[in-house]
């Protein structure tokens, strides 16, 4: 009778007895992880669109560990930290999602898809009706940018590993990413997903912020009638143009980026149908489907089990946290200075993520006053806060990149 | 002031008269002029001091942003008439 190991036979259970006892929970707990995020994806309390792959793919990768030659343990999905040549393009045969990591994660260029799509859906309108207001609140949206880069410094993170974290107080996936891949790719995958993370929570939790700083006769005031004309796509295509062409003049780093979200724009004004279809939808969704898949298997435990994820962690909230206030603190100026006729709550929107911050503020004055009508103003803000966070991260890697950290 | 307002109230006006394209290639020469400025300055100035310069350059791009703004029909009202 042929003698089995059973272990051997499961290398999924053999590689976790095998494990030291730091991966061998780490494993368990990622795996469980998983199961929670898609759990929480599928009932609304986090974007299922990304949480759902994201979740599959974190417990899927754990469970999935095997030998290969020299008992040396790992999976088929993908491998990270190939550097060479000669090992990317072997790896690139055997792994099935190494292709989608080096031709469009390791590059920026999934973050660039996200992005392209996000331009087709804005409508740079809202901003070009109240230029100062969104610009102003966007800026001021930036706080916990500002705050948590000096912050992670002091808290032991080098400048350009804290500098890829307080992006997340830009609340912009795509930003976190492109950041975190150009200026800290050691640690680009623990940056991301907790930045995805607590992305999927500002949609939970700043409402609650917003109540306990706005007292809800604020909350519900209705903003004043606008006498508004239509914008026409010609110029809001003069707008995107102008900024994109004088944003990479000042901020190359960026200019990918930039290029990415104004040619969405563009295309969505220039009436282009058919490229306006596909980068709305499949370019979008597709990306944003490689991009939760990929990020989930890339949280396998040798990768992810970091002793810097806890500072992560809280610069990570932090940051969000400083970002919502700063928004509302641009609300309450503009409120005074406008002779109180301005909703403060329309200041949470100016941190970009878009388009949910803007849905939370509507929300939340609706809550107290349904005839608040406060979303064209909340949008202004939204799309500009995009802007905004893009010249953040891009002054951000260019300081990091000009004291050699990068 | 009446006199004071009366002479701000025809500048408004007489700004509000000029050509969109003024406002657009304005707009666009303020944004350029600030971003190529604060790269210059960036460039010669101390690393301490660049977050602020590009900081600066930044805003000068918003307001070129601004101005191009100013050059829609949203601002300055000049709905074209219906077709006939």
């Amino acid at each position: 009778m042929i003698d089995i190991d059973p272990l051997q036979l499961f290398q999924g259970l053999a590689t976790l007895a095998a494990s030291e006892p730091k991966i061998f929970y780490g494993r368990i707990f990622l795996i469980l992880l998983g199961f929670l995020l898609i759990y929480l994806g599928h009932k609304g309390v986090l974007e299922a669109l990304l949480m759902v792959p994201m979740g599959l793919g974190m417990a899927t990768v754990n469970a999935g560990v095997l030998f290969f030659e020299g008992n040396r343990m790992g999976t088929l999905f993908l491998e990270p930290l190939a550097s060479t040549t000669d090992d990317v393009v072997t790896v690139l045969q055997i792994d099935w999602l190494q292709p989608i990591y080096t031709l469009m994660f390791s590059n920026g260029l999934i973050a660039c898809l996200v992005f392209l799509g996000i331009g087709s859906l804005l409508d740079v309108g809202y901003v070009m009706a109240r230029p100062f207001t969104s610009m102003f609140l966007a800026i001021c949206g930036e706080l916990g940018t500002l705050i948590t880069f000096p912050l992670g410094v002091l808290m032991g993170l080098p400048i350009n590993e804290a500098a890829a974290t307080s992006t997340i107080g830009g609340a912009d996936g795509p930003m976190v990413l492109f950041t975190s891949l150009v200026l800290a790719r050691d640690i680009f995958v623990p940056i991301t997903v907790v930045g995805y993370l607590y992305l999927g929570l500002t949609y939970g939790g700043y409402p609650y912020l917003i109540k306990l700083l706005v007292p809800p006769k604020i909350r519900g005031m209705a903003m004043p009638m606008e006498k508004t004309r239509p914008i026409s796509p010609g110029e809001k295509m003069v707008f995107a143009i102008v900024a994109c062409v004088t944003l990479s003049l000042l901020f190359p780093v960026a200019a990918p980026l930039f290029l990415s979200v104004f040619i969405g724009v563009i295309v969505r004004e220039s009436g282009l149908t058919y490229f306006y279809d596909l980068f709305s939808t499949q370019v979008l969704y597709g990306a944003t489907f490689f991009l939760g898949l990929v990020l989930g298997v890339l949280c396998e435990a040798n990768t992810i089990l970091n002793p810097k994820v806890l500072i992560l962690l809280i610069v990570g909230i932090l940051a969000l946290i400083f970002s919502a206030i700063g928004g509302l603190i641009g609300g309450y100026v503009l409120y005074f200075a406008t002779g109180k006729k301005y909703n403060p709550v329309i200041g949470i929107a100016a941190v970009s993520c878009v388009p949910t911050t803007a849905k939370v503020a509507q929300k939340e004055a609706s809550y107290c006053n349904p005839d608040a009508i406060i979303l064209p103003h909340a949008l202004g803000a939204n799309i500009c806060g995009v802007i905004t966070s893009a010249i953040f991260a891009a002054v951000l890697v260019t300081v990091v990149r000009a004291t050699g950290a990068g | 002031m009446p006199a004071e307002d009366s002479s701000g109230k025809e500048w408004l006006r007489r700004l509000k008269r000029l050509p969109r394209p003024f406002y657009w290639a304005a707009g666009a020469a303020i944004g350029a002029a600030g971003a190529i400025t604060a790269r210059i300055v960036a460039d010669a100035a101390p690393e301490e001091m660049r977050i602020p310069i590009w900081l600066t350059g930044a805003a000068l791009i918003f307001v070129g942003l601004a101005v191009v703004s100013f050059g829609t029909r949203a601002w300055l009202g000049d709905d074209e008439p219906p077709p006939p």
